[in-house]
């Protein structure tokens, strides 16, 4: 007997699946717990709770049809200087024996002519691998929608999401489609996963509608205990998302773990001397470092195994100094005045990937090699002789993204519109997570077990003429019917 | 020196501190606290359903000159209307003494 089949090697599996893990603790518990933090006290559960359910939604679909949409073989084909390319892919299963446990494949880049070489692993690491960033698009931009976005609604959008805008996004510039074909750079999803968290959650904020005005105005977090837990996850879980990204245990790995740490100090260091040097208060704040870290994880992102490391320091540092402009000036002006993104997703995952996503096309550094022998990254503007070509298509890949995922976005949830209610009744809003789940983050201390509490009530309600007090939990409930 | 004591809807809170401090009360408390109410709150954790006839309401005193007291009563009444709901209750009670620890003044040179 034999552990392995030929083609796997135990080194790559092992940290395939290593990778994958850390990138699914960035979700569960670290998204949950950083946005349950991060609400107000009210919808910590709530926030939750689409959390966990939106991790579990999209698995489902991924397994069923979604991963072969984003690297299976392609459905609309295309060409690009005689490369064989595409839109999106056949979706299907991937739920046999073989498609288990074969090797790996993404048919359009795998192999000989192909710019990966050949997979080390099986199919299933692949697919949970990127099942585990299909997952975290979505969480990511349930901080634009916090606080008012109908749980129903939010089940129905997260698998026409997965469908119809992430994996096309996934397959135009990771399963060799039309933006991999032109040669657009996205290491592991500047564009991919955070401008389209950015662009989609604006865009479902707009369209849902916004929190209660109060709760917009005094809108403090509840947890920052819990904001620096899911925080830390997310930068070291970061290193599987960028070092996983490579699809072999080599050097461009290491490259890129490196790389992201280094981008991600400077831009936490950069967001906290902005805030005690510009800020109105002139003080360091913790969550204001939060959101320079972040920054900078998600800026290094579309670049980690394309640039060295000075070009990472350089990349945290210019993206934490634009998004923290961002924050700070242009959410005062249209529409990101108006549009109630809870979370300030835009800035932090819009802003931010696209100036990562750009500045690959100024930093990638054509000697960093992400496979011995495979052919070389355009040379970034920083290191081609007088070359925009970089740029300029990174550019394009871009703004794709922002127009077909802001489009479709807003579409399906016009659709969703019409069969459930998108944002919950003022009432509900009120109450948040009671009125929702009938669960709060910190049960309360009145609390009383039914039987004994049901005759109390009854003893305060009798009025002559009054209404009956509520007797039943099943007569509460309907009350707060979405 | 009369003691007017407010409970009040929790969403009504800054706009009578604003109405307040736009008449120049000062020296108030505010804490958080429940009312016993009615309406009968059902949560459930893990299948078992717990209930709870509370209601969250924001507790305002604030000392004042017996000549003052109605005026801040009013004041305190015409902010705290809701939009639904219970808007609360506002009572007054006589102060025997007030002694200021920092200073030991008395009475309303104290306030």
């Amino acid at each position: 007997m034999n552990p392995y089949p030929p083609w796997l090697n135990a080194g790559d599996n092992a940290w395939q699946l290593t990778a994958a893990t850390l990138v699914g603790l960035m979700s569960l518990p670290g998204i949950a717990v950083l946005y349950g933090g991060l609400v107000q006290k009210k919808w910590a559960v709530n926030t939750m709770l689409m959390a966990f359910s939106a991790f579990s939604l999209v698995l489902i679909v991924w397994v069923l049809w979604a991963y072969n949409m984003g690297f299976g073989k392609p459905m609309i084909h295309a060409s690009v200087k005689g490369t064989a390319t595409g839109f999106i892919g056949h979706p299907g299963p991937v739920l046999g024996s073989t498609q288990e446990q074969g090797q790996a494949t993404i048919p359009l880049l795998s192999g000989s002519g192909g710019s990966i070489p050949d997979f080390r692993f099986p199919k299933s690491s692949l697919v949970y691998f990127q099942f585990v960033f299909a997952a975290i698009t979505p969480l990511l931009f349930l901080g634009s929608v916090v606080g008012r976005m109908s749980f129903k609604a939010w089940l129905l959008l997260i698998p026409l999401w997965t469908t119809f805008v992430y994996s096309v996004n996934a397959f135009l510039l990771w399963g060799g489609g039309w933006w991999a074909a032109k040669g657009a750079l996205d290491y592991s999803g500047g564009y991919v996963i955070h401008l389209a968290a950015g662009t989609s959650g604006f865009v479902a904020a707009a369209v849902i509608g916004p929190r209660l005005a109060r709760d917009r105005q005094h809108s403090a977090p509840n947890n920052l205990l819990l904001c620096a837990t899911g925080a830390g996850i997310l930068w070291l879980g970061w290193n599987g998302f960028n070092g996983g990204d490579p699809y072999f245990a080599g050097a461009d790995a290491a490259t890129a773990v490196i790389n992201t740490n280094l981008a991600t100090a400077t831009a936490l260091l950069t967001w906290l001397f902005m805030d005690m040097l510009l800020s109105p208060q002139k003080k360091p704040t913790l969550l204001g470092s939060i959101n320079g870290m972040i920054v900078g994880l998600v800026a290094i992102t579309p670049a980690a195994g394309f640039v060295n490391g000075m070009g990472a320091i350089a990349i945290g540092a210019i993206a934490s100094a634009v998004v923290w402009a961002s924050w700070y000036k242009l959410s005062a002006t249209r529409p990101f005045k108006k549009v109630d993104d809870a979370l300030g997703v835009v800035h932090t995952h819009g802003v931010a990937g696209l100036t990562g996503g750009l500045l690959v096309g100024i930093f990638a550094d054509p000697k960093i090699i992400v496979y011995p022998g495979g052919s070389t990254t355009y040379p970034g503007l920083a290191y081609g002789r007088h070359s925009f070509h970089s740029l300029l298509t990174q550019l394009g890949a871009g703004l794709t993204i922002i127009v077909w995922d802001g489009t479709v976005t807003f579409l399906l949830l016009k659709l969703i519109g019409m069969f459930v209610r998108l944002r919950l009744p003022d009432a509900a809003l009120e109450t948040g997570d009671i009125a929702v789940h009938e669960e709060e983050v910190y049960p309360a201390d009145t609390l009383t077990a039914l039987a004994g509490a049901a005759p109390a009530a009854a003893r305060a309600a009798p009025e002559p003429g009054a209404e009956p007090a509520p007797a039943s939990p099943a007569t509460q409930t309907a009350v707060l019917d979405e | 020196m009369k003691l007017v004591t407010a409970i009040l809807q929790p969403s009504t809170l800054s706009r009578v501190l604003d109405a307040l401090s736009g008449f120049g009360v000062s020296g108030l408390t505010v804490s958080g606290t429940e009312e016993v109410t009615g309406e009968l709150r059902v949560e459930v954790y893990r299948a078992h359903a717990l209930v709870s006839n509370t209601t969250a309401r924001i507790r305002i005193e604030i000392v004042a000159a017996d000549e003052d007291a109605p005026d801040v009563v009013r004041i305190i009444v015409s902010a705290a209307r809701a939009a639904h709901g219970d808007p609360g209750r506002v009572w007054t009670q006589t102060i025997l003494e007030v002694v200021r620890i920092r200073t030991r003044e008395r009475g309303l040179s104290a306030l």
